[in-house]
């Protein structure tokens, strides 16, 4: 198992799209291998970072505006 | 009348206007502009409405609701006759995917301080130097968290261009903003 192959499945890991069983070999990599260990974790930081800043709320007009509608 | 003496529309309102938070988040991103994400999600729902008997009740309205708005958006596009990125050029070729080298030396150092300073406008103004596929790839996974197939089905394109776009899109994420953030912390120190 090399470094190679995390890093060429960093996204699909970090996205959950990995099989069970690339994940696995993914996972007992990063166990061994302090450098994959934090690039995984800082990418993956990332992504969550990226997620709780651009969650957005629907004003509140537009909700209005829709039940109305969805109930005419 | 449906379960709970709740009739088919109602449990239907009930299901697509769940995901309204969404769709507004996801208008915005592509349209840069709150009123006209506005007006984007009322025509999705519009259109929703009127098409509701083509949709299953309790399947994956969240997905329909998507696609139906990246149509209605391109539509809008085409109609006003500005063109979207994404046939004005290749661009799956020209953004580099970084390689191991380059992911190695990953990042600025510390970087929860990195995270912790990073802001909404700071990644809404990398996001919009994304060319629209990639943009539209990302957010839908990593903000929506819609898996590879959704994402396929929402674009209409096959899963592993869904990938490369993830893969290109973050990757040239997180190098314009790490290199922001080091610009800005060369800056704090001069």
């Amino acid at each position: 198992m090399s470094c190679a192959f995390v890093h060429s499945n960093i996204h699909d890991f970090i996205s959950g799209e990995l099989g069970e069983e690339d994940r696995r070999r993914f996972e007992n990599h990063l166990h061994e291998c302090a450098s994959c260990r934090s690039c995984v974790n800082n990418m993956s930081m990332l992504r969550n970072r990226l997620g709780d800043l651009l969650r957005s709320r629907a004003p509140g007009h537009l909700r209005d505006r829709l039940v109305v509608r969805g109930k005419a | 009348m449906a379960e709970d003496g709740k009739s088919r529309r109602e449990l239907f309102e009930e299901e697509v206007m769940e995901f309204i938070d969404g769709l507004y988040g996801y208008a915005l991103h592509l349209t840069r502009n709150p009123e006209d994400a506005c007006d984007l999600v009322q025509e999705t729902y519009a259109r929703a409405f009127k098409a509701q008997e083509q949709y299953t009740l309790g399947t994956n309205a969240r997905a329909w609701l998507f696609a139906i708005l990246r149509n209605t958006f391109l539509n809008q596009i085409r109609s006003a006759s500005r063109r979207p990125k994404e046939v004005q050029c290749d661009w799956v070729d020209e953004l580099p995917h970084h390689g191991v080298e380059e992911i190695r030396k990953f990042g600025p150092d510390p970087y929860d301080q990195f995270l912790n300073d990073l802001l909404r406008e700071d990644i809404e103004k990398a996001l919009d130097e994304l060319p629209e596929p990639f943009k539209s790839a990302v957010v839908l996974c990593d903000v929506e968290g819609f898996s590879y197939k959704e994402i396929s089905e929402i674009l209409g394109v096959p899963i592993g261009t869904v990938r490369s776009r993830i893969h290109r899109g973050r990757s040239h994420l997180r190098k314009r903003l790490e290199r922001w953030y080091e610009k800005r912390e060369g800056e704090k120190k001069a």
